[in-house]
């Protein structure tokens, strides 16, 4: 299995507090991946660890199989990257900011006028100043100057904070473009939605660790579903019960039941009754997520 | 391939496009400064005036300013124009302001996460404003020599204004400006806040330069003179003929890269 980024035990600590607690990050190539974590959680402090800002206290980074920090500038070029509230150079242009950056690396802007285009900046909002800029168009110009380059991986620092919703479909339809192109997407968010829907890879950090990291679909197998029967006959809902099985309500008929677990047991369990409707919607990730950050690693587990 | 150059010339093009008529401004006032000190100091009246008032001025002041004894030379008058309050203040806010900008601003903003993951190697984040720091010094003395120049072109003091006195004036002028820039590189590249940088700059500065004062004016310690900073920018000595080229370019020359290595390993080393 190859991986765009690899970590093992990185740590990092800020006056004595661990900001990063021994994570092993595992970002598969071609994977869109969702690093998702309340403020504060330490996503950003991973990311600029990743970027060689900052020196990890203890552990290793392997970025498109090189070492960082040691070899990061073998990797830059091929990197896309959008960091988390920056000023950007208030004296430049639109245009001169995207041709500065662009400036320092050796391949070509391929992809400016289709982000241009797509990302709704026209030729009068690139001869404005930066500073006359608004929050969300600083947040485009960021998007551009990440992609323009056609990178083979992008490191995404809250990329959809101050975009307003129509522009964040545009991002996440060239999050998915990109990937089908065999790019990697490191995201970093809070917006459970949003990871839901872009991203087919998790990892949840907590308190600067890393409580849990798998692919989506696999992780909503693992979760609880509330269940909705509904019987054409009396039945007795204490029938139903099990370890694995709690009775949530019990109203004319219908019985709600969250199952913790395969179907399997359930489903064998029916064939004795008259069922006249069964609802079984996919559990959302964000039950998910508060199911760890409610109830703590140890519990959720 | 990476690019091993000390200096970016596509981030130098930025930091230039950006601060030009700051420079252009700064070049002007010196060309003026110097051309009219030579023109009123040069002037027979005027210079008369100048050379009563130095001579009656107490020893310490006398060997403070460098004019000591009698029978003045005028290239004596227009070097004391290559020290004057107002000259080493824009100097030293040129690189200060240069160094706070492109390398303090650049962490405290945080565009710095931009900048280090495309201007690579790293060190050079801080040795191309440097560069810049050095090449606008350079402009500054340059304006300066031509306005003492255009003086005794105009007043006709060939006599007065020997143009390789003014060329070495200007050598150790650079010389020791580049230290000062090697200095508040150094401090800029410590500091997280450009406030802070800004404090510590001229803090430093102001200290180096009051030191240097306290040892001319004090004959007690008068033998701790080789080891102020300051003792190696007199132009008004170099007129004179008593400064030690020998020991000043050489103390100039390690102090710089002795400085500026430390800023580069420093800002290498530290977390942005």
């Amino acid at each position: 299995m190859t991986y765009a980024i690899r970590t093992q035990m990185l740590s990092k600590s800020f006056a004595g507090v661990k900001a990063v607690n021994n994570i092993d990050l595992e970002v598969q190539a071609g994977s869109i991946y969702g690093y998702i974590g309340a403020n504060g959680s330490g996503k950003t402090t991973t990311i600029r660890m990743l970027l060689g800002l900052i020196k990890a206290g203890s552990g290793t980074i392997q970025i498109l199989d090189k070492e960082i920090p040691q070899s990061f500038h073998l990797v830059a070029p091929y990197l896309g990257v959008v960091p988390g509230e920056i000023r950007l150079y208030e004296e430049l242009t639109g245009r001169e900011t995207l041709d500065y950056f662009q400036g320092f690396l050796k391949s070509k802007a391929t992809l400016r006028e289709k982000l241009l285009a797509d990302f709704k900046l026209n030729g009068k909002d690139l001869n404005k100043k930066v500073r006359y800029f608004s929050q969300g168009m600083k947040q485009k110009l960021l998007l551009i100057q990440a992609m323009q380059h056609n990178p083979d991986l992008l490191i995404l620092d809250e990329p959809s904070e101050r975009l307003d919703p129509l522009i964040q479909q545009t991002l996440y339809s060239y999050i998915a473009d990109f990937q089908s192109r065999g790019k990697t997407i490191f995201f970093s968010s809070h917006n459970l939605a949003e990871v839901e829907k872009v991203c087919d890879y998790i990892g949840i950090l907590k308190d600067g660790r890393l409580l849990v990291q798998d692919k989506i679909s696999v992780l909503k197998k693992r979760l609880p579903r509330m269940v909705k029967i509904k019987f054409s006959e009396n039945i007795n809902p204490k029938d139903f019960e099990s370890d694995k099985i709690m009775i949530e309500g019990f109203n004319n008929g219908t019985l709600i039941l969250k199952v913790d677990g395969p179907m399997g047991t359930l489903l064998n369990l029916l064939k004795k009754y008259n069922v006249t409707d069964l609802d079984i919607p996919e559990s959302s990730l964000e039950s998910f997520f508060m199911g760890y950050y409610r109830a703590g690693e140890n519990n959720a587990q | 391939m990476l690019n091993k150059s000390p200096v970016s010339l596509h981030h130098f093009r930025r930091i230039f496009k950006n601060q030009k008529r700051v420079i252009f401004l700064v070049m002007l006032l010196a060309f003026l400064i110097e051309f009219f000190f030579t023109i009123i100091l040069s002037t027979s009246t005027i210079r008369q005036f100048a050379e009563t008032y130095f001579k009656l001025l107490p020893p310490l002041v006398k060997q403070m300013t460098g004019f000591l004894g009698e029978g003045f030379v005028g290239s004596q008058f227009i070097a004391f124009g290559y020290t004057h309050p107002a000259i080493l203040f824009m100097l030293t806010f040129v690189s200060v302001s240069i160094a706070t900008r492109y390398i303090t601003a650049e962490i405290e903003g945080r565009s710095i996460e931009l900048l280090a993951l495309r201007l690579l190697p790293r060190y050079r984040v801080v040795l191309t404003p440097y560069f810049f720091m050095i090449v606008s010094t350079a402009l500054i003395y340059f304006a300066m020599a031509a306005g003492s120049l255009c003086g005794r072109e105009i007043l006709d003091l060939s006599n007065d204004i020997e143009p390789f006195v003014l060329l070495k004036i200007v050598v150790t002028g650079m010389l020791f400006f580049s230290a000062i820039g090697a200095i508040v590189t150094l401090v800029s590249a410590m500091s997280s806040e450009r406030g802070s940088a800004l404090a510590w700059s001229i803090g430093i500065i102001l200290s180096l330069f009051v030191i240097d004062a306290i040892i001319r004016l004090w004959e007690k310690i008068e033998f701790l003179k080789p080891y102020s900073f300051f003792n190696w920018y007199q132009p008004v000595d170099i007129a004179t003929g008593r400064y030690d080229f020998n020991t000043g370019i050489s103390v100039l020359l390690i102090l710089t890269p002795f400085f500026l290595i430390l800023a580069v390993i420093t800002f290498n080393k530290r977390d942005l």
